[in-house]
């Protein structure tokens, strides 16, 4: 069998592997929905606004799409109609915002996945690589680091950086790449061990393509589960600081932050609240269906590369 | 030696059924064990020698069925119509299994006084006191130095050939009447290998047990059992005492299987070895099942699964061509001679 | 067992050191006029001229290099004193402790039924594999650990608080809260509910646990979800090891071998991860006490956070902090505890 074609086998294997189980069918299914949406967001919910008309009377195109237009002077939330099928709070469109969030809900935690696993990944290469006091000094700083609580720290990183979600990533990025150094690191350590990374050594290959060559790709599959699993909590964290009313600017098309508007109605009058169940319902569902996906996704990646876990 | 056999497997039939289709690992198998006697299994891994094993003590796990027609005799009752209760009381009373490893046998949180005392009080009336002195007796009886101190250790603290040693204290401290010891001295040094085998023997000799020694070790088997049957892809091959079997194999697996020891008393030029592999038990050939790798086979094995017959008093073979391999034992023998 | 305690406890302040180093560099980014904003009744702020603001920068410190003002943070912190929490309106230290208790029994009421709950229904799945139990917890628990906790809250307030009207938001009633507040009431644990027993005050108790179920099942759901995750799929692991053969071939029941010899293996990762699990507790009591407006050290963090307060920032991170570091510290000796061969040294 050529080695191509043993490739091929491999993988088909283990697409069947993944197919065949309904969980991460669905995982993925979900996934794919989420990425049409985003995808096509100005089809599904046209950025127009329609209480302003332009000159040949027709409604105006948004400047920014992701800044909710502010369609009703009604500030108590209305029920879904035809028009609006999820219903509006605050004067806005909450279809709009979950359409429109979904690209924010991506961007955020691709974003920070990427950029804080492959700064870990740096911490984690040198620390392990070069033990020592390098390898001390750093992982007493990831200790540190770790000893935070995430939230606040996130919480206290934002308020101090000021409002957007370019912020919120900053401050999830500061402190989300230690999960990630450690893996790397007790990876490391434990390939550094093996002969071929000796006889390389002995072959006077520079430490940098040592590195990049022979632990990477023995190291990368974990981390990309890790990654993966990550995505879902990250979202959560950052919906959580906009629900605070920390993270993404008033009015912005994003989960957390509409679930904010939603907070004094609930947290007010006893009694009619329940009415207003439209405006946790559909924001609250599209976190947990999107957190949902990467969470499946990310287990049938586990289940698949590393049955050791399941 | 025509007495009632100890244990008598008649017919026994286990399948797996996976999501790749159904696995006959064992199929249709026959033996009889007498008391105080030492029957060897032979036969590379996924023979179906430990699947039989653990069909005796219906162990297998929930994917394993054995299937209808199958029969266990022990002493005269039918496990495989026991209730699960009855057979708790069977499994470390009368019938004891010791595995290959022994780092992974025993609990590693609980320390081996603990894990022997477990069985003691499960089948004995005696109190905890007692348990624990029968516990170092039983210790001391398969010669841990100490076994005061060593009682209250955890398996990691001992070494593989004590742990084996514990192992087998635990398997025979309610005194079994049958032990079954599958690949006892697999995973441990030739020194050791030795020694617990040894151990093995003495220990028989005292209390009058019968063993069901599985192992793919023929050396082994020549020099601990008494009987010994032969297995290949889940079926009996062949199956007579020792000495015959060895001296006069009539299968062409046993003789390939013999073949393939290193031998200091003659030159070789390299070692025999059966061609081919171990077929996926998915997908055994039609007929014989040795007969994609059976140097003497013919046509007729590839379509036809072969009886197993008596060719001589106690001695039976399932093969079509056994006389072949009679010839070929003997031309080898005579140039050995010249 | 106890150098390797000592030495853990010796690494603390050097963990406190880096935190309280980290979080005030980072209040650095902010400049000394905002800074100057926590020191200042808002409300006044904006009609002070330029002068008036170098005055005041100077007053609180605030041109000092930032070395100084470190130095004199800490010197301030090793004496005891915090500063002064603007949100908590007394000393910092003051604030944290008198909220502490209220979280500290939150955290507690949710920590039992996540472990007790969480572990058992762990093992059950394990044991009925791929059976409808099985199906049906592993549903229950990736769908529970995808739920983000504020959404949760959210749901248990709607319905259990208005539609329902059982479990209301805050700490206690008002006329709850003048008894425990009064001199009659005594203190002796400071966990309302507990104390309201000991008190003999069964409507106290009564209203302290309406106003702690929403928070405790919400704080606890996720958790529940993650823990039996971790027990499934290890206590899986565990029954196909040879070892639990081996106690069947022993004759021990099925029911020893899962609850004694294959149990008290699974346990052992399940130590390892409730690492994550104390940290999720912690952070989870912060969006928890905002959502059910429950007094506590998440809510007085908060508040913090969103007014740059960041004496009382400074405090309850660094709060967290130890509590984390602690919480770590018990699972470490745990873990030896569950398995004999790890020696802590």
């Amino acid at each position: 069998m050529s080695k191509e074609r043993k490739m091929n086998t491999e993988l088909r294997r283990t697409m069947r592997k993944i197919f065949r189980n309904p969980s991460a069918v669905l995982g993925f299914a979900l996934l794919i929905f989420f990425v049409i949406v985003a995808i096509f967001a100005p089809l599904i919910a046209e950025p127009i606004n329609p209480m302003m008309l332009d000159d040949n009377g027709n409604p105006m195109k948004l400047d920014d799409p992701y800044v909710m237009p502010i369609i009703t002077w009604s500030s108590t939330p209305v029920p879904p109609s035809a028009d609006h099928p999820f219903g509006m709070i605050q004067g806005r469109d909450i279809f709009y915002g979950v359409v429109w969030g979904t690209r924010t809900a991506f961007f955020i935690g691709l974003t920070v996945t990427i950029i804080s696993t492959l700064f870990g990944i740096l911490i984690g290469s040198i620390s392990g690589y070069y033990g020592g006091w390098i390898d001390e000094v750093l992982m007493r700083i990831t200790d540190v680091f770790m000893s935070i609580p995430f939230l606040l720290a996130a919480m206290v990183l934002t308020t101090i950086l000021g409002n957007g979600i370019d912020k919120v990533m900053i401050a999830m990025t500061v402190f989300g790449w230690m999960g990630a150094a450690r893996l790397i690191r007790a990876n490391i350590l434990q390939v550094k061990e093996e002969q071929y990374i000796l006889a390389s050594k002995a072959l006077g290959v520079k430490d940098y393509f040592i590195i990049m060559r022979h632990v990477l790709p023995n190291t990368i599959f974990p981390v990309l589960i890790q990654a993966s699993m990550r995505m879902g909590s990250l979202v959560i964290t950052a919906a959580g600081l906009s629900f605070l009313g920390l993270g993404a600017p008033l009015g912005y098309a994003d989960w957390g932050s509409m679930l904010n508007f939603t907070r004094n109605w609930i947290l007010g009058a006893s009694g009619s609240t329940f009415s207003y169940w439209y405006a946790v319902f559909y924001p609250g569902m599209a976190m947990v269906l999107f957190v949902l996906a990467w969470n499946l996704v990310g287990d049938a990646l586990r289940d698949v590369f590393d049955p050791r876990l399941k | 030696m025509e007495k009632n056999p100890l244990l008598s497997v008649r017919n026994l039939r286990t399948y797996f059924y996976t999501e790749d289709g159904v696995v006959k690992a064992v199929d249709g198998v026959d033996f009889d064990v007498y008391e105080g006697e030492t029957l060897g299994i032979v036969g590379e891994s996924g023979s179906g020698k430990s699947v039989t094993s653990l069909a005796i003590l219906r162990l297998l796990d929930p994917k394993g069925k054995i299937e209808e027609g199958s029969e266990i005799i022990f002493n005269g009752k039918n496990l495989l119509t026991l209730t699960e209760d009855e057979m708790r009381r069977i499994r470390g009373n009368d019938i004891a299994m010791i595995f290959q490893e022994p780092m992974v046998a025993l609990n590693p949180v609980f320390t081996i006084g603990d894990q022997i005392m477990e069985a003691i009080l499960l089948h004995q009336d005696v109190d905890k006191k007692k348990a624990r002195e029968m516990a170092i007796d039983m210790l001391r009886k398969v010669g841990i130095p100490e076994p005061e101190k060593r009682i209250d250790e955890y398996p990691h603290e001992l070494s593989g050939g004590m742990r084996q040693r514990a192992m087998i204290a635990m398997a025979l401290s309610c005194r079994p009447k049958l032990l079954i010891a599958d690949e006892p001295t697999t995973a441990l040094d030739v020194t050791i290998q030795a020694q617990i085998l040894e151990l093995m023997k003495e220990l028989q000799r005292e209390y009058g047990m019968a063993i069901i020694l599985i192992t793919h070790d023929v050396g082994v088997i020549a020099e601990n059992a008494d009987r010994v049957v032969v297995m290949y892809g889940g079926k009996v091959m062949e199956t007579s005492d020792v000495r015959t079997t060895f001296k006069t194999p009539k299968h062409p697996y046993t003789w390939g299987l013999l073949n393939s020891i290193p031998r200091l008393d003659i030159e070789q030029e390299r070692l025999y070895s059966i061609p081919g592999m171990v077929p996926d038990p998915l997908h055994f050939p039609v007929g014989c099942r040795f007969s994609n790798r059976c140097e003497f086979g013919e046509e007729k094995c590839s379509v036809e699964m072969p009886p197993l017959v008596e060719v001589e008093s106690a001695h039976m073979v399932r093969c079509f061509f056994y006389h072949k391999v009679e010839q070929a034992q003997k031309l080898s023998k005579a140039g050995e001679g010249a | 067992m106890t150098t390797f305690i000592i030495r853990r406890l010796l690494l603390l302040p050097l963990i406190v050191l880096g935190v309280s180093l980290i979080i005030f560099s980072l209040f650095q980014i902010l400049g000394p006029d905002k800074l100057l904003a926590a020191y200042v009744n808002p409300n006044v702020f904006d009609k002070l001229s330029s002068e008036e603001l170098e005055v005041l920068k100077e007053k609180y410190g605030l041109t000092k290099p930032f070395a100084e003002r470190y130095g004199i943070w800490l010197w301030n912190a090793l004496k005891g004193d915090l500063g002064w929490s603007q949100v908590g309106k007394d000393a910092v230290l003051k604030s944290i402790l008198s909220r502490f208790p209220y979280t500290l029994e939150l955290a507690l009421y949710a920590l039992i039924p996540v472990v007790g709950v969480g572990i058992w229904l762990g093992v059950a799945a394990a044991v009925h594999r791929d059976k409808f139990l099985d199906q049906f917890i592993r549903i229950f628990a990736i769908v529970g650990w995808s739920f983000p906790d504020f959404v949760f809250g959210l749901l248990i307030l709607m319905v259990f608080y208005s539609v329902l009207g059982w479990f209301p938001p805050g700490t206690l009633s008002q006329w709850a809260e003048e008894i425990v507040k009064s001199e009659s009431f005594h203190k002796i644990t400071h966990l309302v509910s507990i104390d309201a027993l000991l008190n003999g005050r069964l409507d106290v108790f009564w209203d302290a646990l309406r106003h702690i179920i929403g928070p405790v099942i919400t704080l606890s759901f996720l958790w529940w979800a993650y823990l039996l995750r971790i027990t499934r799929s290890s206590m899986l692991e565990v029954l196909s090891k040879e070892y639990v053969r081996t106690a069947r071939a022993k004759g021990v029941s099925e029911h020893d071998v899962i609850h004694k010899h294959a149990q008290r293996n699974a346990m052992i990762p399940v130590v390892t991860v409730a690492g994550n699990m104390v940290i999720g507790l912690l952070s989870g009591t912060v969006i928890i006490e905002v959502i059910f407006n429950r007094t506590g050290i998440g809510r007085l963090a908060a508040d913090a956070a969103v007014q740059l307060d960041y004496a009382t920032v400074l405090g309850t991170t660094l709060f967290y902090s130890i509590v984390l570091v602690l919480g770590n510290l018990i699972i470490d000796i745990l873990y030896a505890v569950f398995d004999p061969r790890v020696r802590l040294g």
